[in-house]
């Protein structure tokens, strides 16, 4: 018999055992490291993204206190401010908020599409450990005295691997994100059809795809650079961040920021109670503000791609699909006349107009002659681009925490604090402009360059507006934190499967949702908004 | 077979080729002939004018292509069209994953074993090079046996029946292996005497525990991992800690291996060694 033959005694087994009861689930240590369940994997990443990602902003404010009075106020000595401020702008984008979004979406994701699973679970479970086991080793660099501009050599190189890691784990997810949008579909969901936050989820994973292989392959050429000489000539330990910029600025940015107009375009029409009338147009707009943020042409620094009049217009563009999805939510609210306001609705409100003030900014730091480039500099070292991506990842965590609320009895066992998840949007909000307009301010009328000898940047007054910004975000988390905090434990009544009274698929799902998902069949879909069909049938 | 996500997608690719063309003609300071030969060849026969803009409507028309064709060879990957494909009525639901599979955190822990071998030196990159071999082999044959029945249980029989004749016998060698470094290195630590004693107490244990579960074979599994886990630990940590501690001084061995090494010429040191090339 061959090795690959199955034997008789399996084949009867197997015959016994078609109807068989449902495989014992793993319980303990084995449900969390051994699990390929999409929800478990999407808690993993939200839980591990709040706790290496949190103190990361922590920093953020300590830069914030240096920059009362940079020449005075030495908060970190100058040999380590500079690898501390690399950490704070990798950290912010890659410790929390790609890891807290991509967390919702790969609970959500599924539900939303009438799938039992994510594609490629265990590939997806590989994603969240790679990404997780980088990160450690991101932060262990920085402790040998590694990261750019790091005096260890060994140091360096682990951060560079280790930035590999993470990026490729990312890599990994949204790949299997964006699969489970593209093929993984009840029967009837046609892609026009697709819940909006699905799409765009997908939209972002595509453009993941596009751009970070020319991160990887770049700390693959920092890599080799370093370890053996420099011979590629990039600068050393030193030249690394400088090369790496381009991801944290306008427009590579905002492919972050393009789950927030899906999740606010979900949260608006089911929170209004009708059907999306702008729907395509809504739809159409998110996969142009997708294909707006591809910002990888700005990665060799040689280029004049800044110069390019079709980049100066695209800058300028990419806040009118933003505007267009919101005024989609408007005009939502607009034809039902209702709006249930609550938590969620006010985490979409607030990111989408976060969203709105970075995209605004982006398009005037892209007119020529706005912004003075001090001589030396280059135009992305001004810290009016810092403000810039500040407004977008505080837009992206907003959006994500709103996620987390919104979709509460799906992520966690119950439904989030109402009173507390009202004023934590807010307080985002408020801090995130705070945060972000002395930036663009001294951007415009200050010195300009982001990080000077000091390592403060902008003007001093302007940085102690920064600093108060600061600290009220930090609250803001502070506040969502607790008001997710009932999450964790188990409610004495049943949660309802629908709250909201939602439109699409994953309000069809107990709360919380077992292993598959949907109890039963699911029915042909016939529209977007699935559920809206099955009231109005009633 | 074109739906609405490859047509939208044609048409992008359609527009963007047209955009680039008309952008690269206005931004061009060329004659008319040129200007327009030149992004219709790519710039093959002329200028493009602005060359970054060109490139990137031209990229986002090749891309749009590419997504299209892609997405109609799939029919916008539509459950309906997915069914029709393999003639069933409906598409077959992929199934949640039911079982635990460590495979994806193994291969995460080489992974991070191989990028902290990046940095630091070979040992390290190697066992991260293992690790993530070993786990690609175990991960492809746990994807193929849990599809091959709709039970878990069968799913798990046929997968062992598959990898068993290779896993039991690697894990014993790794076990051997193992146990033989970690006495190696007790017994290389350890006083003179102290080795004697080890070297005679250890096989004695290992006879004593045979016997044992030979001679009470209603002894509980519970006690026999208990003793192999004791066991386990005990050689394990004796050796690693036998390892940092480092080896014994052999002062008798050294002076027997120096007085063997009598009468024969020193060799040069490294610094001595002048290789003299001549015309």
């Amino acid at each position: 018999m061959a090795v690959t033959e199955t034997p008789p005694e399996t084949v009867e087994t197997a015959s016994a055992a078609a109807p068989s009861a449902p495989h014992p689930q793993p319980g303990g240590l084995a449900a969390v490291l051994g699990s390929g369940d999409h929800k478990v994997i999407g808690r993993l990443y939200i839980v591990a993204a709040l706790l290496l990602g949190l103190p990361v902003l922590g920093l953020g404010l300590a830069f914030g206190v240096e920059g009362f009075e940079p020449e005075t106020l030495d908060v970190f000595s100058s040999d380590v401010a500079y690898q501390l401020f690399t950490l704070l702008r990798v950290g912010t984008l890659f410790l929390l908020a790609f890891p807290l979004i991509i967390g919702v979406a790969m609970v959500v994701v599924p539900l939303q599409v009438g799938s039992r699973s994510i594609a490629f679970p265990r590939a997806a479970a590989a994603s969240f450990w790679g990404w997780f086991l980088g990160s450690i080793l991101l932060i262990a660099s920085y402790a040998i005295n590694g990261g750019p501009g790091g005096g260890s050599a060994n140091g360096v190189n682990l951060w560079i691997a280790a930035m590999g890691l993470i990026v490729a784990s990312v890599l990994l997810a949204a790949v299997c994100l964006a699969t489970t949008v593209l093929a993984l579909r009840t029967d009837g969901l046609s892609l026009e059809r697709t819940p909006l936050f699905a799409w765009s989820v997908a939209i972002a994973s595509i453009m993941w795809v596009f751009t970070l292989p020319v991160l990887g392959g770049m700390l693959v050429l920092m890599y080799v650079d370093h370890r053996h000489g420099g011979a590629l000539a990039l600068g050393g330990s030193a030249g690394i961040y400088p090369a790496l910029a381009w991801i944290f600025r306008n427009p590579q940015i905002y492919v972050l920021a393009v789950p927030v107009l899906g999740f606010a375009a979900d949260v608006f029409a089911t929170a209004s109670g009708s059907r999306q009338r702008m729907r395509g147009l809504v739809q159409g707009a998110i996969g142009v503000f997708g294909a707006v943020s591809f910002g990888a042409f700005l990665a060799i620094p040689s280029t004049d791609a800044l110069d390019s009049l079709l980049v100066v217009v695209l800058g300028i563009a990419a806040v009118v699909p933003v505007l267009v999805v919101a005024g989609g939510a408007l005009d939502a609210v607009r034809g039902s006349g209702s709006l249930k306001a609550g938590p969620g609705v006010a985490y979409a409100a607030a990111g989408i107009l976060m969203l709105v003030v970075g995209t605004l900014a982006g398009a005037i730091g892209s007119i020529p002659g706005v912004l003075e480039v001090p001589e030396g500099s280059s135009a992305s070292s001004n810290i009016f681009f810092l403000g810039i991506t500040h407004a977008v990842v505080v837009a992206a965590v907003i959006a994500a925490l709103g996620g987390i609320t919104w979709w509460a009895s799906k992520v966690g066992r119950g439904p989030a604090a109402s009173s507390v998840g009202l004023v934590a949007p807010l307080l985002l909000l408020v801090g995130g402009i705070v945060m972000t307009v002395p930036d663009f301010v001294s951007g415009i009328v200050g010195d300009g360059v982001e990080t000077q000898g000091d390592y403060a940047g902008g003007i001093a007054a302007a940085n102690v507006v920064v600093a108060i910004g600061v600290a009220i975000v930090a609250l803001g988390l502070l506040a969502a934190a607790v008001s997710l905090l009932p999450l964790l434990r188990r409610p004495d009544d049943e949660v309802p499967a629908d709250p909201w009274g939602g439109q699409t698929l994953e309000w069809l799902a107990p709360s919380p949702p077992p292993v598959g998902n949907f109890e039963g069949e699911l029915a042909v879909v016939a529209s977007a908004e699935p559920l809206y069909d099955l009231r109005e049938e009633k | 077979m074109f739906k609405s996500g490859s047509k939208f997608l044609f048409g992008l690719a359609a527009i963007g080729f047209v955009a680039a063309i008309a952008y690269a003609v206005a931004t061009s300071d060329q004659g008319p002939i040129d200007s327009v030969l030149g992004p219709l060849t790519l710039g093959y026969k002329g200028g493009v004018g602005d060359h970054v803009g060109y490139s990137i409507l031209v990229s986002l028309s090749f891309l749009s292509l590419f997504l299209g064709i892609f997405l109609s060879s799939l029919r916008d990957a539509d459950p309906e069209a997915e069914a029709q494909l393999v003639g069933l009525e409906t598409v077959p639901e992929a199934p949640a994953p039911t079982t635990a599979n460590y495979w994806p955190v193994i291969g995460a822990f080489s992974a991070a074993a191989l990028v902290i071998g990046l940095a630091v030196g070979p040992v390290m990159f190697v066992i991260g090079a293992i690790g993530l071999t070993i786990t690609i082999v175990e991960w492809a044959a746990r994807a193929w046996a849990d599809r091959a029945t709709g039970d878990p249980a069968v799913n798990d029989a046929i997968r062992n029946r598959f990898m068993y004749p290779v896993e039991i016998p690697g894990l014993a060698v790794l076990g051997i292996a193992g146990i033989v470094l970690a006495v190696s290195r007790i017994l290389l630590a350890l006083p003179k005497i102290g080795s004697y004693l080890v070297f005679g107490i250890v096989p004695a244990i290992f006879l004593a525990v045979g016997y044992l579960v030979i001679a009470k074979p209603k002894l509980s599994q519970n006690a026999i991992a208990a003793m192999l886990l004791v066991g386990g630990i005990a050689i394990l940590g004796g050796g690693v800690a036998a390892a940092i501690a480092g080896e014994r001084e052999h002062g008798g061995d050294h002076e027997e291996e120096h007085s063997g090494e009598e009468g024969l010429a020193p060799l040069p040191g490294p610094a001595e060694l002048v290789i003299t090339v001549g015309n």
